[in-house]
């Protein structure tokens, strides 16, 4: 394997909190559902109006319909299924997830010296994601998405990274 | 011991995108059910769309903070309609098939107006950045898409209805005998 990280130890966080297990459950749902729909309509499918307004006899285009919206669920499922934090002796990982984290993130932890979290919509910080920011020595700033996370997750992750060398000088009060 | 005392951990801005996104579903629904009115002089609205609405586009704004807005308004827009459309076949206020209104929620999931409106709209507000949107922006996006999709879906509906009554009228003759005006 090319990535060395994947050699050392690893220890991944799956992603706890309740909301975003329901959530995910919900989509998972809708995907299942749309897949056995779209089989439905293909063998037993009536006529059926869309939005009341087109009607669709042919069984077919129906089956068409659904199938194209179940694998584009589907897709959605497996990406929101597959989030996880990763640590290794030395680097926390994560990876990119449309909208939210716009690129992989891999971070050398000892070298982290500040933490803040980023609330949603709150007037303070004005996001609208929940974000772990994460400064760099050297002033730059990463930012990671933790809303799937619980608090005791978080705080999981903080001791993680001090642990690995870095926030030495900051409490980890979240 | 653990303490919360802005009480974002234990979900105050789950609270906040779901009441907003419940009222501007639910204003939405009546903005669109007025505008029927003004243009058919009937009223559509029932009790079931407006919960649908509500609750749909409550659950959607929520699943924004933890799926993104894809994903998350997909399950908002697929929730609102299956929610009314399933509410009024149970109490008998329309006869849909359940095909139909499954096909109906999915197509709202699927097309949805919340990927690509919202995306393309709300974020391009945002300045392209939704990782940097404010407060304010997201409330204002949140609610005018939510607004709008209800008045696209209702106008199209109209544009539709007319232009086939039109070509109806034009290619098969005055069947009805209801004239045109």
């Amino acid at each position: 394997m090319k990535r060395g990280y994947m050699k050392k130890q690893r220890i991944v966080i799956w992603p706890s909190s309740v909301i975003y297990i329901f959530l995910i459950f919900i989509l998972g749902l809708f995907a299942l559902a749309f897949f056995v729909f779209s089989f439905y309509t293909l063998f037993y499918g009536e006529p059926i109006k869309i939005f009341d307004i087109i009607e669709v006899k042919n069984n077919i285009v129906q089956f068409s319909i659904f199938i194209l919206i179940a694998c584009m669920m589907a897709f959605f499922f497996m990406k929101q299924l597959s989030f996880k934090i990763i640590f290794n002796d030395e680097f926390l990982f994560a990876p990119r997830i449309s909208s939210m984290q716009r690129h992989n993130i891999r971070l050398r932890c000892n070298e982290l010296i500040e933490f803040r979290v980023l609330q949603p919509l709150s007037k303070d910080n004005g996001v609208i994601y929940q974000y772990l920011e994460l400064k760099y020595a050297d002033g730059k700033i990463k930012k990671l998405w933790i809303k799937p996370f619980t608090k005791k997750q978080v705080e999981r992750i903080l001791n993680m990274i001090q642990e690995r060398g870095g926030l030495q000088n900051q409490k980890l009060h979240i | 011991m653990h303490t919360d005392s802005t009480g974002y951990w234990f979900g105050l801005d789950d609270a906040i995108a779901f009441t907003v996104g419940a009222v501007a579903g639910a204003v939405g629904q009546l903005i669109s059910d007025m505008i029927t009115l003004s243009i058919t002089g009937e009223w559509h609205g029932t009790w079931e769309s407006y919960v649908g609405a509500a609750v749909g586009y409550g659950i959607g704004a929520v699943s924004t903070l933890y799926l993104g807005p894809v994903s998350g308004f997909a399950i908002g827009g697929g929730l609102s309609t299956f929610m009314g459309q399933g509410l009024q076949k149970l109490n008998g206020t329309n006869d849909r098939s359940w095909g139909a209104v499954f096909l109906n929620s999915s197509i709202s999931a699927g097309r949805n107006s919340w990927s690509a409106v919202f995306k393309s709209g709300l974020t391009k507000i945002g300045n392209g950045n939704a990782s940097s949107m404010s407060f304010g922006v997201f409330m204002k996006g949140l609610g005018s898409t939510i607004i709008a999709r209800h008045l696209v879906g209702n106008i199209g509906k109209g544009v539709f209805d007319g232009t086939y009554q039109w070509w109806e009228y034009t290619s098969q003759g005055d069947t009805q005998g209801l004239g045109w005006i």
